[in-house]
């Protein structure tokens, strides 16, 4: 007999089963209306993979935000990674640490934004450490029930038990192409794994530099 | 009921508004409704009598129809000189001896209707519709209706250019903006109010202070039209919080400029984006909070100097997902804002080892030079050697020299 409902695992999720598979590939690894991590050392990809998040959100017609806590970001870089600039907001805190936290607050608090991306990786971890953790307690209500994503970049974990996923990248290999002393970078790959339990392997990256 | 003033005077909307708040304006032709006015006036040709009165007490000349709808009371108030009075269902009769040029058709078809030999209205009413239609179309339609004086035309009712200003004086001079934002409160919902009433919007506030000695006055811009009091007390708080007033504060006067509301169109499947209201006010709160050049989305300039962009305003307006292929991901670059000052130590002209305030350690491997200048014709000519460097610590970091001088600036992330 014939039965007019469907069981709830035929609905589609808002998560790929994979997120780690998915993660070069932008926001579909992430789960909205949550707090997501990406943390590495420097020259690990971390700035790479948050504009291929943003290149994904803003061509999905989405409005995104980058709160630069240390005035590091490259809007060449994003463009080129196809980022649309004209659906990017960008606002410098001037190596502010309370002025970016303020910020994102408001941000999250005012909504419509598909894609809020608080980057601190130049912040010094005893800094971070003095963050509340009422911060992202706040930041986590904020997201709830809304379609945007907090994706926070750091060198270590700061939302802690906020964060619905975190991912670690870990630098494999520099290539360069040609040879000495006529050398330039080819291309930087990484090891991304998921730092939340989730049972998935992890992934390279490869980030390709500028022909 | 319907009137219709027909003359040269700017002042007869002034005259119809006294009668009617329903008054249309065209070129010389003022449209308005007097239903209504028979229990305040009386019969038809007392409200007639009055309009010519008032109008005469005005210094206005002008003809005026009363018909039972708009196109034949226009008609016969440009046509017929004096006043016209056309009782219900005697339209035609009224009209037909007027010519056809009355009707203002096109050249094509006033010649069309000569050759048949239809000189009046009247002939032109007692011509079959359907004989009409099949050769002029739609329009023979619209002409016959109008010789036979029908018409359902609706008005197109403009209200009257109003000031929407607010003044208070205070008891006692104001120092703090707390109070000042009070008042400025009740008086933006009065003013708000009234513009919604009308059906209009605003796009600039101007705030008045009169302070004890002179005036402060601030002006603000709205990127698009809006009226919701909470959304314009937000802005003039933070105006006024950016630049305060000098001295104690004796009253306030505010100004909004009506225009028309903005009309959108959003779509189902459209993905979300921040509301007008809400991201305007985000935009001030955030340029407050960081810096007001530290906002807004980023623009590349069209020149080869390293690190080269500027902000713009930002309008983010609902969009559908673009169709298009998303390249590889290419390496990222971070920026040191402003970049420190490096030394470096050279080995056979290479860099070998990287000492800064935020990187320091021993080079493995180098990439460069690579030199680049620009804008030597200006006076913001830049030159400099290039360098990328992976440091001991697997870190890659592009350095760079210019005048002599190391610089560290950015890291490939």
């Amino acid at each position: 007999m014939a039965t007019l409902a469907r069981p709830l695992s035929s609905f589609p999720t808002d998560t790929a089963p994979h997120p780690l598979r998915d993660l070069s590939h932008g926001l579909a690894a992430l789960p909205r209306g949550s707090i997501c991590e990406i943390v590495g050392e420097a020259s690990t990809g971390r700035t790479t993979l948050a504009h291929s998040m943003l290149a994904t959100a803003t061509l999905g017609g989405e409005v995104a935000v980058i709160v630069d806590c240390n005035d590091a970001f490259d809007p060449a870089s994003a463009q080129k990674a196809g980022a649309d600039l004209g659906k990017l907001l960008w606002v410098q805190c001037g190596h502010r640490l309370e002025t970016a936290l303020r910020a994102t607050d408001m941000i999250l608090h005012s909504g419509g934004f598909g894609l809020v991306l608080l980057d601190l990786c130049e912040v010094p971890a005893a800094a971070l450490h003095r963050v509340p953790i009422s911060y992202w307690h706040r930041f986590r209500n904020a997201l709830e029930h809304t379609s945007s994503i907090l994706l926070v970049l750091s060198r270590q974990p700061v939302a802690r038990s906020c964060a619905a996923r975190q991912f670690e990248l870990q630098q494999q290999t520099i290539r360069w192409r040609g040879h000495a002393p006529f050398q330039t970078i080819h291309s930087l790959t990484a090891e991304a794994s998921s730092r939340k339990p989730g049972g998935v392997s992890p992934v390279m990256l490869e980030a390709r530099a500028e022909a | 009921m319907f009137a219709c003033l027909f003359g040269n005077s700017p002042r007869l909307p002034e005259l119809a508004r006294e009668f009617s708040p329903l008054v249309e304006s065209a070129a010389e032709a003022v449209v308005f409704s007097i239903a209504g006015l028979n229990r305040l006036i009386g019969s038809t040709h007392q409200i007639a009598s009055e309009i010519s009165r008032r109008g005469a007490e005005m210094g206005i000349t002008a003809n005026l129809a009363i018909a039972s709808n708009p196109p034949a009371a226009v008609l016969a108030a440009r046509n017929i000189a004096g006043v016209t009075i056309i009782p219900p269902g005697q339209e035609a009769d009224t009209l037909a001896a007027l010519p056809v040029e009355a009707l203002r058709a096109s050249a094509e078809v006033s010649l069309t209707l000569l050759r048949w030999g239809i000189h009046t209205l009247g002939e032109l009413a007692a011509l079959p519709e359907m004989g009409l239609v099949e050769r002029l179309g739609e329009e023979g339609s619209r002409l016959r209706r109008l010789a036979l004086g029908q018409g359902d035309a609706l008005l197109a009712i403009r209200p009257p250019a109003s000031e929407y200003t607010a003044r208070r004086e205070f008891d006692d001079p104001v120092e703090l903006l707390e109070p000042l934002l009070f008042a400025a409160s009740a008086q933006l919902q009065e003013l708000t109010r009234k513009l919604d009433d009308d059906g209009q919007a605003t796009n600039r506030i101007t705030v008045n202070l009169m302070l004890d000695a002179g005036e402060f006055q601030r002006v603000i811009e709205l990127p698009f039209p809006m009226r919701d009091a909470r959304a314009l007390l937000k802005q003039v708080q933070l105006s006024l919080e950016a630049s305060p007033p000098p001295a104690a504060m004796t009253g306030i006067e505010i100004r909004l400029d009506p225009v028309e509301p903005r009309i959108l169109q959003s779509g189902l499947f459209l993905p979300a984006a921040p509301e007008p209201e809400k991201l305007h006010l985000l935009l001030s709160r955030l340029k407050v909070l960081a810096g007001e050049d530290r906002v807004g989305s980023p623009e590349i300039l069209n020149t080869h100097r390293p690190d080269a962009y500027r902000f713009r305003p930002c309008a983010f307006e609902p969009s559908l997902p673009k169709d298009t292929a998303r390249p590889h991901p290419r390496l990222a670059i971070r920026y040191f804002r402003p970049p420190p000052m490096a030394r470096v130590i050279l080995h056979e002209g290479r860099p070998r080892r990287l000492l800064s305030e935020r990187v320091s350690g021993g080079i493995v491997q180098t990439a460069g030079p690579w030199r680049t200048s620009g804008d030597w014709w200006t006076d913001t000519a830049w030159s400099r050697d290039e360098w990328d460097a992976v440091l001991e610590d697997r870190g890659v970091y592009r350095i760079y020299c210019a005048a002599k001088q190391w610089f560290l600036d950015g890291s490939y992330d």
